[in-house]
């Protein structure tokens, strides 16, 4: 048990300094770190000679959390698999679970044969208010109209129109950044989100802002709110009563913790696949990383 | 292998009857025929001598899924993930993934007491 027990502390120490890098924003550092602590944990899982439990649940649920911080999902998948195929105590089998649906959700935000125009992204839902392809009426449908107010507040602010305090935006807009939803698909709650509704090409290239550069913003603002170094939104968004504005917004359509724990956007750009997925809480997004103060008062 | 395929068979052959059962005459008449199919498709699985890949996962998501039907789902949820600890090829490892799901979903339904016919 002395090399399960040196292992397994090893890997906790190894965990600790990359949640740590990472909490400095330092995700290139963390990786690593990550790596060293996942295979210290894997050596602690194969220095066990016999099956005892919660030694084996904890360590593959351990084992499991890292593999996915190292973004090595299949790896996760399995360790987190190994020990529900066993016969956890109650409490580390409802952890294994949530482990095995953050996996899952990773690999829903993967397009998997779905095609998205420029002005379309995939948003997917997961939680326990999500079923198998089902969902919260309200859990959906707040954040679309959410969602649907900032990618309108986004388009004013790229057409040079100042801050509007209330009313409704001009027609050009507001029909320009009208929002579509597909039919959903299951798994996670996922759906097909489009920006610019039916219109034609022709028309959209007469709206006063490119429908791509808002959903890019969007995607900026939401990998902000979730990670807050990797995007500099103050300098894409320099006027400070719009960023508040967005921000309200943001952390609205980001997870509640409870009912929702994930939420996810993926959109394709010259080919490529780009993915934000929100998994801190409205209540824990660190808006404090700003470099300038914005006024904590939030209009509505 | 012939003790695999006979067993697998005869579950497969009950799950029809069950299948039917379930359309003609609700899902109470079908239960007693998915359990019999799962003892069935678990006899398979405890008859392979070695592990063989597609056989492995298919016996277990094809288990899974009976043991689902018949509202055992930690019993399901345990013949997923065994054979999603293996090596399962990809298209049945996307189907363990998916009764995984369907299994983790019904169990949070039941946990918060979410009645689940009538709607």
């Amino acid at each position: 048990m002395s090399a399960v027990n040196d292992f397994h502390n090893k890997a906790m120490d190894l965990a600790e300094l990359a949640l740590l890098a990472r909490l400095r924003g330092d995700g290139e550092g963390a990786l690593p770190l990550f790596e060293q602590a996942l295979e210290a944990e894997v050596k602690a899982i194969e220095s066990m000679d016999e099956y005892i439990e919660p030694t084996f649940s904890v360590l593959h649920r351990s084992a499991g959390t890292m593999a996915l911080d190292c973004n090595q999902l299949r790896r996760a998948e399995k360790l987190a698999a190994t020990a529900l195929a066993k016969e956890p105590p109650p409490e580390i089998a409802a952890e294994l679970r949530d482990l095995l649906e953050r996996v899952h959700f990773q690999r829903h935000l993967e397009l998997r044969g779905v095609a998205l125009a420029e002005d379309e992204i995939q948003m997917s839902l997961s939680g326990p208010g999500v079923g198998f392809g089902v969902v919260r009426a309200e859990e959906f449908s707040n954040r679309i109209g959410d969602l649907s107010r900032l990618v309108t507040r986004i388009a004013e602010r790229q057409a040079g129109i100042p801050f509007r305090k209330g009313g409704q935006p001009p027609k050009s807009i507001d029909e320009g950044s009208r929002l579509f939803v597909s039919a959903p698909r299951a798994g996670s709650f996922a759906v097909t989100l489009r920006f610019s509704g039916i219109i034609g090409a022709e028309e959209r290239s007469r709206l006063p802002f490119k429908t791509a550069e808002v959903v890019d913003e969007f995607m900026d603002l939401m990998a902000f709110v979730n990670y807050t170094k990797d995007v500099d939104i103050q300098e894409r968004v320099p006027d400070a009563a719009y960023l508040r504005h967005y921000l309200k917004l943001a952390k609205r359509i980001a997870p509640d913790g409870e009912r929702i724990r994930q939420v996810g956007f993926t959109l394709v750009r010259g080919g490529t696949e780009r993915v934000v997925a929100v998994i801190r809480p409205a209540s824990e997004l660190l808006l404090l990383s700003l470099k300038e103060p914005i006024s904590s008062e939030m209009d509505s | 292998m012939n003790a695999i395929k006979k067993f697998h068979d005869k579950a497969m052959d009950i799950t029809e009857l069950a299948l039917l059962a379930r359309i003609r005459e609700g899902s109470e008449a079908a239960l007693p025929l998915f359990e019999q199919a799962l003892e069935y498709e678990v006899a398979a699985i405890e008859s392979m001598d070695e592990y063989i890949e597609p056989t492995f996962s298919v016996l277990h998501r094809s288990a899974g899924t009976m043991a689902f039907h018949c509202n055992k789902l930690r019993k399901a949820e345990k013949l997923a993930a065994t054979a999603l600890a293996k090596d399962p090829p990809p298209e049945i490892a996307a189907e363990l993934r998916e009764l995984l799901e369907q299994v983790h979903s019904q169990m949070r339904r039941e946990m918060e007491g979410v009645a689940m016919s009538a709607d």
